[in-house]
């Protein structure tokens, strides 16, 4: 399934999928943008107040009816963070037109919901309304504190800020409680106009529907304007020749540790399939190093795993366990990563790896938001490799190449969530 | 052997069962995906605490979070592998899990179909435990109880049960407590697996690249011929119709409170009866608390709900409960179940249009369609009809026809807002209220 991509215009590209196998289409639009802390919390924001109402569909139930009387088309918006890029994100998920009984053209139908939320939010004035603009301004507050309700996630925030503060990468998503306070009806306008202009295009669709439809389809629905906009790397920075060692309290049962890595960068690069590879044997499997030796060997925790983070460069291991197992704990994981440096890998446990990845890839296709994501990451990534060509990549990779990728990993950060304030 | 072919040309799907020599029900749903899905169901829950088995005087009782603890044990062997080693020579994805009601062993593979299959047979009919592997899997287990205990949501749900269930064994912990798992030994694990995995009490499902044929063979290959039955008498304390407790609440270090709402119903007594609640309070819920709905959409513009609002009928077939469940995360749950209240009762007057419910089915039935996508969703339709005369390709058809009166009816009969309960979980240091 090899991908079809065109540039409508500068700074606006379509890539679509072609594939037959599902009930229902996906099309996505995501504006790309810096993550910075001064704009980070209103375009969060934005994909909340967009979705409050159109000009059609001036209420959030009348755009839920009609996304109802689409056969259930389901329209999501949200933003997410790749490395140090921001996404505003606008989901469609459309039942596919020949499922439809009464004949209607869903996808168009859905595509025209989509088109009044992106481009034709309800105003006052041209502003947007306050009431809209305060009430999501709450959630989003309300979502933001919420964050401590997940520990394992609450912990891997921290030391996500602590090890890269004064980055971008330390922004969240969503920005902060106070960016929040400070948005206005105008402030946020204005944001929308500009992001509007400004943001880099990708749009993705997977489905039935053949490229040059889609194509027309978006060409007639979206009004997007030529723009100049390009993406800005992530900040990459080595690891602290001292390691930073954190501690927080709160009211846990259970102490959450995560130790912060970063990967260095040299000339030579590495394997371009090092990566995946490499979370495969270290932690992303029942039989991988985490898995089988803080687990099962020392079963010091219920879970252990490893989060790498390839556009930003990083990799944070996390795990819950006992306080009085936490050096034990931190000791094995480096333990286990020093082998893997050192080049201490089995035939087995490589080949094991090597396959866990090639099912991985190829499975992507049985999914239509896998596809699309597989798209919009490698996109990120400046590569445009197929999952069909990165099983045939896999037949190149050596262990030597895994221990290269491995041997750029340095600790970076200690940080522990434990109980006992109370 | 007799396959026996079920098809449904409406939805363009289609499976085939037969029941296997062994007395493993099998079901191969054939999906033209590039991954295979196949799960082995064991009827052995976290509720099935408490059985007679024929002969024996006594009943016997199990400590709580048996059933998941055997789900961990049975991944070894008596060599010192475990299954997802040998699952990892073949590239697939293995894993398990355990509810209530039943254990479920799963993998999902690319490749090696019939490999992966004999794994998953060969390793659910063999347990080895010793003292040792035991012991290591408490620590294991109390670390995942010690997560647990840190989840608001899993705490909001454990009370909400005991708040709606006095007797019903499915108020307690799947996992169990560290100190009811410290009375697991060797020997109750065999005892457990000797009575309850048999194949006669195990469902084998195959979504995706899997035929019948190739199934059996594996069968053929694996399995032993049935043994002789034995009877177990599943025992569940008598359960009143009424609540336990009208309200429970816990703190955390949460940001704000997170509730939960439910409703006891009286479970519906035949199959069919079950299946029909299921249908029209499907269409129902998404009435009373979907994205469209009159009251999600006036609680959230009055700034009362934001996204976490969420309401749904909860019955299971064979455990015998049922109850209608509310979830919210706001600084005033309880204004919150008095609009729920208010709302339930005004349609219990005056239910909604037929335009409305005709806009709803079809949202409900094209989810439901759509969900046929996923050879996941579909294994687990289909497991979900594990006693069902029913088969799971008639649920859409059913969801489809449930009758517009019959649906009001069965709203009104169901949803009892006499028996109320609600259960709260709120920042540390939150005020008590009266």
């Amino acid at each position: 399934m090899k991908p079809i991509r065109s540039e409508l215009a500068d700074g606006i590209a379509l890539t679509t999928m072609h594939t037959d196998r599902f009930k229902a289409a996906l099309l996505t639009v995501r504006l790309l943008v810096p993550l910075r802390a001064e704009t980070a919390a209103a375009y969060s924001l934005l994909t909340d107040v967009l979705t409050r109402g159109t000009e059609q569909y001036p209420t959030m139930q009348a755009l839920s009816r009609r996304q109802d009387e689409l056969y259930s088309a389901n329209i999501g918006s949200f933003v997410q963070v790749r490395g140090e890029t921001q996404i505003l994100s606008f989901d469609l998920s459309v039942l596919e037109d020949r499922y439809a009984f009464d004949g209607t053209p869903v996808l168009r139908e859905g595509m025209k919901l989509l088109r009044q939320i992106i481009f034709c939010p309800l105003t006052e004035n041209g502003v947007f309304r306050a009431d809209y603009v305060e009430q999501e301004k709450k959630n989003l507050i309300a979502s933001i504190r919420s964050v401590i309700n997940n520990k394992p996630g609450y912990a891997l925030t921290r030391c996500r800020q602590t090890m890269c503060a004064g980055e971008p990468f330390a922004v969240d998503g969503n920005g902060t409680e106070a960016d929040v306070e400070k948005i206005t009806p105008e402030s946020l306008t204005a944001f929308y106009h500009d992001v509007l202009q400004s943001a880099k295009v990708e749009i993705f669709y997977a489905g039935k529907k053949s490229h040059d439809e889609l194509k027309s389809l978006v060409s007639e629905l979206f009004p997007f304007t030529p723009r100049s906009a390009s993406l800005l790397p992530a900040v990459l920075v080595p690891a602290r020749a001292e390691t930073q060692f954190i501690t927080e309290q709160m009211d846990v049962a259970q102490c959450q540790m995560v130790l912060g890595f970063r990967m260095e960068q040299t000339e030579k690069e590495t394997h371009p399939l090092a990566a995946v590879v490499f979370s495969m044997l270290f932690s992303d499997s029942p039989t991988s190093r985490l898995f089988m030796q803080v687990r099962e060997k020392l079963h010091l925790c219920y879970f252990c795993s490893a989060v790498p983070n390839l556009y930003k460069k990083v990799m944070f291991v996390c795990c819950g366990l006992k306080k009085k197992n936490f050096e034990k704990a931190k000791s094995e994981v480096l333990a286990q990563l020093a082998e893997l440096q050192s080049g201490k890998i089995g035939d087995e446990e490589f080949e094991n790896a090597i396959r866990g990845c090639k099912s991985f890839f190829t499975s992507v296709q049985d999914d239509r938001y896998q596809i699309v994501y597989w798209a919009l990451s490698r996109l990120l990534q400046n590569r445009s490799e197929t999952p069909e060509e990165s099983i045939e990549m896999l037949s190149g990779i050596t262990k030597e190449d895994i221990s290269e990728f491995a041997s750029r990993i340095k600790l970076d950060t200690v940080y522990c969530l434990e109980g006992g304030a109370q | 052997m007799n396959y026996r072919t079920v098809r449904n040309d409406e939805l363009g799907e289609s499976f085939v069962t037969f029941r296997h020599k062994s007395g493993l029900p099998v079901y191969v749903l054939p999906k033209e995906r590039s991954h295979t899905f196949a799960l082995l169901g064991v009827r052995f829950g976290a509720a099935d605490r408490m059985f007679r088995v024929k002969g024996e005087t006594e009943p016997t009782v199990l400590p709580d979070g048996v059933a998941h603890f055997l789900e961990h044990k049975m991944f070894e062997d008596e060599n010192g592998g475990d299954a997802f080693e040998r699952f990892a020579q073949t590239g697939a994805d293995a894993n398990a899990f355990t509810s209530a009601e039943e254990t479920v062993y799963l993998f999902s593979a690319t490749e090696k179909e019939e490999e992966n299959l004999r794994i998953l047979l060969d390793f659910v009919t063999h347990p080895y435990f010793t003292k040792e592997t035991v012991a290591k899997e408490q620590g294991i287990i109390g670390e995942e109880i010690d997560m647990t205990n840190d989840e608001p949501g899993t705490m909001a749900y454990y009370n909400l049960l005991r708040a709606l269930f006095a007797e019903h064994p499915v108020r307690r912990e799947i996992v169990g407590t560290r100190e009811s798992i410290a009375q697991i030994t060797p020997e109750l694990l065999y005892r457990c697996t000797d009575l309850f995995y048999r194949l006669s009490n195990m469902m084998l499902v195959g979504c995706g690249k899997l035929t019948p044929e190739a199934v059996e063979r594996v069968c053929d290959e694996l399995l032993p011929e049935e043994k002789e039955q034995i009877e177990i008498e599943r025992l569940f304390p008598e359960e009143p119709e009424t609540i336990c407790k009208p309200y429970m609440r816990a703190e955390a270090e949460i940001a704000r409170p997170l509730a939960e709402f439910a409703w006891k119903a009286i479970p519906a007594k035949t199959e069919e009866e079950k299946l029909r609640a299921w249908a029209a309070n499907e269409i129902t819920a998404n009435l009373l608390f979907g994205r469209s709905s009159e009251l999600g959409n006036r609680l959230y513009e009055s700034g009362l709900i934001d996204d976490r609002f969420d309401g749904a009928f909860v019955q299971s077939f064979r455990l015998n409960y049922a109850y209608w469940l509310v979830s919210v995360s706001n600084d005033d749950p309880d204004r919150v179940k008095d609009e729920v209240l208010a709302e339930v009762e005004r349609r219990k007057k005056q239910f909604f249009t037929r335009e409305e419910f005709e806009t709803a089915r079809r949202v409900v039935y094209t989810d439901k369609l759509i969900s046929f996508d996923s050879v996941e969703s579909t294994a687990f339709a289909a497991l979900s009809h594990w006693d069902s005369e029913r088969d799971y390709l008639r649920d859409p058809g059913l969801l489809a026809s449930i009758p517009y009166e019959e649906a009001f009816e069965i709203f009104k009969s169901t949803f009892r807002t006499d028996r109320t309960v609600m259960s709260v979980v709120v920042p540390n240091g939150s005020p008590r209220k009266e």
